[in-house]
């Protein structure tokens, strides 16, 4: 199976949301979607979906064209589900009505739903009634909801919203094991470490297309990856070619750009020494195509003066169109959120 | 049918659903008792009135107009209607039925007396030669109700049926709780229950009732099913729980007692029963279409009210068509009143059943066509129908 999507085009009046936007994905994938609020995941679910008109474009799943026939939108509903909004759940229905609600739509085959409960640790609470679930419990329902489906193409916005670590851990297990199944997964999250732990592939949306996307098994060049302070970067001089400088002062190194170890060992000593912050080896995670992304690049240049002074990508403004204040807020939670990969070394 | 399962499901958790069929109920069963409660007009001061008719007339025709052989005629006609007046307000005051036990040769028949009284009447308007013809006819009840009285009493006489001067037996009660369902309070039911079923999906479930991969037409017919058999349950329960009520302390249950029951420019009577199922049976499709459109438009609107008062608008317009008589009799919404219609307010339409039949069916079919392009719209999250495009 496979999904692909074809020169697809939204606007809403005379705003473009996303233009010409063509992408392929094979089963046995989860794709990790990533963009600032605002710059049209959701938009793309409802598109595919068929949720919202489309402009332009088409929907093929399996080379088969759905268009924009009732039948054709029902045969696309049969294989394809939407993660549901965890507020708009039927409050008077027990958890576990609503699993079997869904298992009865899209997969009446499946008798048992307590293996989903199980799977997922829901016993203890899944029988009561909806309006008495955390914002957590309720997330959890929802993508229990999605596993009783059972369809081939799943979309799960914000999924790990609400769900504390366990879960996160929890969930994302589950994931990779129903992908196994032969699923198509396209996950969109702000958690973009944990988008490390289970995606195959990252897509990151900007100038309203698919502006950038790697696929982690190809993606194998390391990178020293630490934090510096702006007037502490003339200790690291000269840097190697394509060291990537990006906001909330995170330095990624490239390791092939040294010829030998002990020069290697040198520059995470010198890290270590310039900052508190861990330094790790591995290849660039989301979190830092996020940055290099929707951030930009701040220049490699030792910064005498006081203020940051990052060189700002062109398509930076139009993308995120952050203010100072809104990007100092995100400065300071992106350093807690920027979890090293497991499969980093860290020092 | 999985699907259905769980529309059952939501429709009978919500509040409003099980708030609107519980009052349904309570106001369904316990009709028949606050209708007993009525004062009703005494049947024997009516009859005593209606005798001063023909002295009166008598008086006014001249002793000439009365020496002929026609008017020696009306004049004992005129008296024996008289005669007859004075004793059915006699037997009717006494509640026994038709007659009056051992004053059986002083008192007559009821049924008998009451068709000689409006075979008369017929009589006294078929005289068209009769020099005082205006002043004969005058104070006379209409010909047509006569003619339908004459037909009433000639139905009674036929199936042997004993009058009944209780006028809150419980087949009065039974057939006046038909005569309301029939009306607009049953498209008050219907568009209040439909409302807001698709509506409040929208508003508060979107995410969950999206991409079902059922079509939207099938989910108003889904939905139709469920609302309309759930009404019919509560409102059938409640006829039923009504009429046991008002047969407590009843004599007789009168079903049986006729009622007029308009075909054409012809009355049939028929029973209160037989009346009872064919208006049930009218009700019933007309709910339905009315529902159907009612959950249609919660499609299109999530202001319930406004859905109302569409869906009481497309039933109210055969009043606008009442200032346009010439509209009057083509007019196939004029059949969605059914009382109305079955008592032929809208003259001269001369309903006939099959024509209320056809126009029901006129009527689903437009209103199949209207959300068959309906249902191709998508509704947004923001509340609005998009065109798909192509």
């Amino acid at each position: 199976m496979s999904l692909q999507v074809k020169d697809l085009t939204i606007s809403y009046g005379s705003n473009v949301v996303l233009k010409d936007i063509n992408f392929t994905i094979q089963d046995n994938t989860i794709i990790g979607l990533v963009a600032p609020n605002g710059t049209g995941k959701t938009t793309l679910f409802n598109a595919i979906i068929r949720f919202i008109p489309i402009n332009k474009g088409q929907i093929i799943v399996d080379g088969k064209v759905y268009k924009n026939t009732t039948r054709d939108v029902r045969a696309l509903h049969k294989l394809v589900t939407f993660f549901p909004d965890q507020a708009e759940l039927y409050e008077d229905f027990t958890g576990v009505e609503h699993i079997q609600m869904y298992r009865d739509i899209w997969n009446p085959e499946e008798k048992d739903v307590q293996k989903i409960i199980d799977r997922l640790n829901m016993d203890g609470y899944v029988r009561d009634k909806v309006k008495t679930y955390s914002l957590g419990m309720r997330q959890r329902l929802c993508f229990a909801m999605m596993i009783a489906a059972n369809t081939k193409i799943m979309f799960m916005d914000e999924i790990m919203n609400g769900l504390d670590p366990v879960n996160v851990e929890l969930v994302s297990r589950v994931l990779q094991e129903i992908k196994e199944e032969g699923k198509i997964i396209i996950v969109a999250s702000h958690l973009l470490g944990n988008l490390d732990d289970y995606s195959d592939e990252i897509y990151f949306l900007n100038n309203k297309d698919v502006y950038f996307s790697y696929d982690r098994k190809t993606n194998t060049r390391e990178f020293i990856k630490g934090y510096v302070s702006k007037d502490k970067l003339e200790a690291l001089q000269p840097l190697p070619a394509d060291t990537l400088y990006l906001e909330t002062d995170r330095i990624c190194i490239p390791l092939d750009g040294f010829e030998h170890d002990y020069d290697r060992f040198e520059v995470v000593e010198l890290l270590r020494s310039l900052s508190d912050e861990e330094v790790s080896i591995g290849v660039l995670g989301t979190q830092e195509h996020y940055l290099r992304i929707y951030k930009g690049e701040q220049s490699l240049e030792p910064d005498t003066s006081d203020g940051e002074g990052g060189q700002t990508d062109e398509d930076d403004e139009t993308v995120t169109g952050y203010t100072a204040e809104e990007s100092g807020t995100r400065k300071s939670r992106r350093r807690e959120e920027t979890s090293v990969a497991d499969s980093d070394t860290r020092f | 049918m999985k699907l259905a399962k769980w529309d059952f499901l939501k429709i009978i958790r919500d509040s409003k659903s099980r708030v609107l069929l519980i009052g349904l109920f309570l106001f369904i069963g316990s009709f028949s008792y606050f209708y007993q409660q009525n004062e009703f007009l005494d049947l024997s001061d009516e009859y005593l009135s209606e005798s001063h008719i023909y002295l009166d007339t008598f008086n006014a025709l001249t002793d000439s107009s009365l020496a002929t052989e026609q008017g020696q005629e009306i004049d004992r006609r005129l008296a024996r209607n008289q005669t007859i007046s004075g004793m059915l307000a006699f037997i009717i005051g006494q509640d026994e039925g038709n007659t009056v036990q051992d004053l059986e040769s002083v008192v007559g028949d009821f049924v008998e007396q009451s068709m000689e009284l409006n075979e008369n009447v017929l009589f006294f308007y078929d005289q068209t030669d009769f020099p005082q013809y205006d002043a004969l006819i005058r104070l006379m009840p209409p010909r047509e109700v006569a003619l339908e009285q004459y037909e009433l009493y000639a139905y009674m006489a036929e199936r042997g049926i004993q009058v009944d001067a209780n006028q809150a037996s419980p087949g009065m009660a039974l057939y006046s709780l038909i005569q309301l369902l029939s009306g607009v309070f049953i498209i008050i039911i219907a568009a209040v229950i439909g409302a807001d079923s698709f509506s409040r999906d929208q508003e508060s479930n979107w995410s969950i009732t999206q991409g079902l991969p059922v079509t939207w037409h099938r989910q108003w017919y889904t939905r139709t099913a469920i609302h309309w058999s759930l009404m019919w349950i509560v409102i059938l329960v409640g006829i039923v729980t009504s009429f046991l009520i008002s047969l407590i302390g009843a004599d007789s249950t009168a079903l049986n007692y006729p009622v007029p029951l308009y075909q054409g420019e012809n009355v049939a009577y028929v029973s209160v029963l037989t009346y009872t199922v064919i208006v049930t049976i009218l009700v019933m499709i007309l709910s339905y279409l009315a529902l159907r459109l009612a959950i249609g438009m919660s499609f299109i609107f999530r202001n319930i009210y406004l859905t109302i008062a569409l869906v009481l608008m497309v039933f109210f317009i055969p009043y606008a068509f009442l200032i346009i008589p010439p509209m009057s009799d083509v007019n196939p919404l004029l059949y969605l009143q059914i009382s109305p219609a079955l008592e032929q307010w809208w003259y001269p339409l001369n309903t006939q059943l099959w024509q209320m039949l056809l126009s029901f069916a006129v009527l689903f079919i437009v209103i199949e066509l209207v959300f068959l392009y309906v249902f191709t719209l998508i509704p947004t999250r923001m509340g609005k129908l998009e065109r798909r495009r192509k």
